[in-house]
């Protein structure tokens, strides 16, 4: 009989003890952090975040439609350091925030210029509850502004922002999707220089924020990807255009589907232009000393199709075909050799180069690290090898059955 | 007498290597070289796995504390013995401790450490109440559901895509030197170095003819386990953000996605860490527990209150999980651990051959 009350005192005590009702965490006290920003305002850290209200998302299904409510809400904070300002939203909040829902992270060029995201990672990557799955984002105007903005179809605009980087890294390959942690790495590297989207807005700002700019079928205002932004150590050092950017896809083998445009011919008019898409591609750096100077061959392969034709061709020849093909290789390759001197300028490693003469040389590449722009002292050798698979469905171009047209 | 299957001993000791070291990046000092020190350190273990085999051969019915006090004579081996419960103690209450704060610092910040810890000594110690051959029968029972669960990750880490073998390069960067440096005596100490326990055990085994094959595999199945883990984060997280990160495996779990709802898969490794733990702890308790029966005759469930409030005791020395691992492994990994790993069954071993050739000689002598 004790026996078994021990039994059962001890049963009970457990099933106390283990409850866990230290960490106990109810949903209607937390408010779900789905964007945030982080601006310096007057010396001090100022951050924002786009908190998700359940109850406007939760009604209807199919995004964008305008409720009663905004599905969500803008906090600011201010504080010395990122976790004070954290810690200062508890003034103006009712709920806790909670932040393993974040998925948007972006940050304003004044910051990222100044100084520096060397704490911003610490910050991010520190603790348990934050992912380092994120994405990261610039932005050259205050970066709070971008949470204001509504996105069409999509009700939490900091899950819209991320689907569009997926999106357009798997469309047009030029914009890379940057988790937290690849960017952490990518800074960390010594060989390696970071990038980072850049994220804009184009249209009216203030009338976008409203939810009666969600009435309307045109949108007064969209957030879209722009350029790339470079750092250099932990600094933002300056940005390169969309095109550049395709050539470090190209370079650093992230291509797996673009769209290339170019002149039928070099002869024919600016006007008469051929897309080519790109489905597969890959890009072997092979670095190689010669006669002591480092020099980096890069072979570029790519297979695709001709998407649009608008000159008149015999795409059914293969001899126009090849004709073709080494048009394209041969501007795939000059953009290429654009951005090579543009990064070389800049004096930043964003195709890998000094990654691949790491790994495959480490002598060369202690002796180029003691120079101050290492980068300068590689040259490059580009060899773009195109495949045009098929020209879908139709064969020669739709204009060559009115060349000899009278009516 | 208690009796061993041989499942129950492969399925010990191969959680009891796997432990918390999965959690850890065993010899990140030499950067992308760290799964190079896995393989010497694996290498220098199996000859100490061979030194502790020879002792346990020469004593076939005899666990570690009566050997000692046979071979050592009273005084000293009494002295060796206590020597002994105090480092199993210690071990046992390192990974309650380590643990317990990895709980804190993850799912259950709020929740007091203390409690953490009770909860966790008590459940080793009603595996201990049931004696030695109950606990070998559960850890045999967990051993396929740990397997089992490693091996999922495993697979997706390799379909999400985060493993970039190119970090690897370039292998050897700098000479062999800093790996070798690293892997001894840091990573032969933990967690290879840790198989000295099983000389407590191996005494049970039923059929001890066995007893250097499966031992020996074990041994290799870990190490080869070991290593994939090692070189999985290696590759997922690069040598820089690995030197920083306190945990890395549970780093790289959570950037596992896949069709955008298989994510955040931190709490299956969670899980899988406790039942390592589970194990590690539990058998350094145990060897702790016998070595004190040896020398005091009262009854074991008393030995194992005993030996449980003293390890909890003294799981409350550190004063913070910092001081914790920086004594962990710069002090007794560099320093105290190889003691009892290495040295005394050196030692041993050494006493044991002496006196094996010495009777050789004297059966000869008297022969003639």
């Amino acid at each position: 009989m004790l026996r078994r009350l021990g039994l059962m005192f001890l049963l009970l005590s457990v099933a106390l003890l283990t409850g866990g009702c230290w960490d106990s965490q109810e949903l209607n006290t937390l408010s779900i952090i789905s964007a945030t920003s982080i601006d310096r305002n007057n010396g001090k850290w100022e951050i924002s975040f786009q908190v998700v209200i359940p109850q406007s998302i939760a009604t209807q299904t199919g995004g964008g439609s305008a409720g009663s409510q905004s599905p969500t809400t803008i906090f600011s904070t201010k504080g010395r350091s990122i976790a004070e300002a954290m810690q200062n939203a508890s003034l103006e909040t009712s709920r806790k925030l909670f932040f393993a829902h974040n998925s948007v992270l972006i940050l304003s060029e004044e910051v990222a210029r100044q100084e520096g995201v060397g704490e911003i990672l610490d910050f991010f990557l520190r603790p348990f509850e934050s992912r380092e799955t994120m994405s990261v984002l610039l932005t050259k105007g205050k970066a709070s502004n971008l949470l204001e903005v509504l996105i069409p179809l999509e009700k939490i605009s900091g899950n819209a922002i991320q689907r569009i980087i997926d999106l357009s890294q798997k469309n047009l390959s030029m914009v890379q999707n940057m988790r937290l942690i690849d960017f952490a790495r990518m800074i960390a590297s010594p060989d390696e220089s970071a990038m980072a989207p850049e994220l804009e807005v184009s249209g009216d700002l203030t009338k976008q924020s409203s939810l009666d700019a969600l009435k309307k079928t045109r949108n007064e205002a969209v957030i879209k990807l722009g350029e790339l932004g470079i750092f250099r150590k932990d600094k933002l050092v300056g940005w390169i255009s969309q095109k550049d950017s395709s050539s470090v896809a190209w370079l650093s083998d992230r291509v797996s589907s673009m769209m290339v445009v170019f002149p039928c011919s070099t002869k024919a008019q600016k006007e008469q232009l051929i897309s080519y898409r790109v489905m597969k591609s890959s890009t072997k750096l092979e670095p190689k000393v010669i006669h002591g100077k480092s020099i980096i061959f890069a072979k570029i392969q790519a297979t695709g199709a001709i998407d649009e034709a608008g000159c008149n061709l015999d795409l059914k020849q293969p001899s126009v075909i090849r004709e073709l093909e080494r048009t394209i290789s041969k501007q795939i390759g000059d953009d290429v050799m654009t951005t090579w001197s543009h990064l070389q300028g800049m004096n930043v490693d964003l195709g890998g180069f000094m990654n691949a003469i790491h790994r495959k040389d480490p002598a060369t590449w202690r002796k180029l690290m003691k120079s101050k722009r290492p980068i300068e002292d590689i040259s490059l050798r580009v060899q773009v090898k195109i495949n045009i698979e098929h020209t879908n469905m139709i064969t020669k171009p739709y204009s060559s059955l009115l060349k000899d047209q009278k009516f | 007498m208690q009796k061993i299957d041989k499942y129950e001993l492969i399925a010990m000791m191969i959680l009891f290597l796997i432990g918390t070291t999965p959690l850890y990046e065993l010899g990140v000092g030499a950067k992308q070289d760290a799964w190079l020190v896995v393989i010497v350190a694996m290498l220098a273990g199996l000859l100490l796995l061979l030194v502790y085999l020879f002792i346990q051969k020469g004593n076939e019915d005899r666990n570690l504390f009566e050997i000692l006090n046979q071979h050592l004579g009273r005084i000293l081996g009494t002295i060796v013995t206590v020597a002994y419960i105090f480092y199993f103690s210690y071990e046992s209450m390192r990974n309650t401790r380590e643990f317990g704060d990895i709980i804190n610092i993850s799912f259950l910040p709020k929740t007091p450490l203390s409690l953490l810890m009770l909860i966790m000594i008590l459940l080793s110690a009603y595996a201990i109440f049931k004696g030695t051959e109950v606990f070998f029968r559960v850890v045999e029972f967990l051993l396929p559901f740990t397997i089992f669960g490693y091996f999922l990750i495993f697979l997706m880490f390799i379909v999400s895509k985060n493993i970039h073998l190119e970090r690897l390069q370039p292998v050897l960067e700098h000479g062999i030197m800093p790996v070798i440096r690293e892997a001894i005596p840091k990573v032969i100490s933990f967690p290879f170095g840790e198989v000295v326990v099983f000389l407590a055990f191996w005494k049970h085994l039923n059929n001890k003819k066995n007893l250097s094959k499966l031992s020996i595999f074990s041994y290799l199945f870990v190490g080869i386990l070991l290593l994939i883990f090692n070189l999985l984060n290696l590759t997922i997280l690069s040598p820089q953000i690995l030197s920083i990160t306190t945990l890395p495996m549970l780093r790289s779990v959570r950037l596992i996605e896949i069709a955008d709802f298989l994510e955040r898969l931190d709490p299956v490794i969670i899980l899988l860490i406790y039942i390592g733990i589970f194990v590690k702890m539990t058998a350094f308790y145990l060897g702790a527990v016998i070595g004190l029966s040896y020398l005091i005759k009262i009854s074991h469930k008393k030995l194992t209150i005993i030996v449980g409030a003293f390890i909890y005791t003294i799981s409350f020395a550190a004063p913070n999980f910092i001081y914790h691992t920086w004594i962990g492994f710069t002090r007794n990994l560099m320093y105290d651990f190889p003691v009892f790993q290495i040295w005394i069954p050196l030692g041993l071993a050494a006493v044991v051959m002496m006196k094996r050739l010495f009777s050789r000689k004297r059966k000869r002598t008297r022969g003639t």
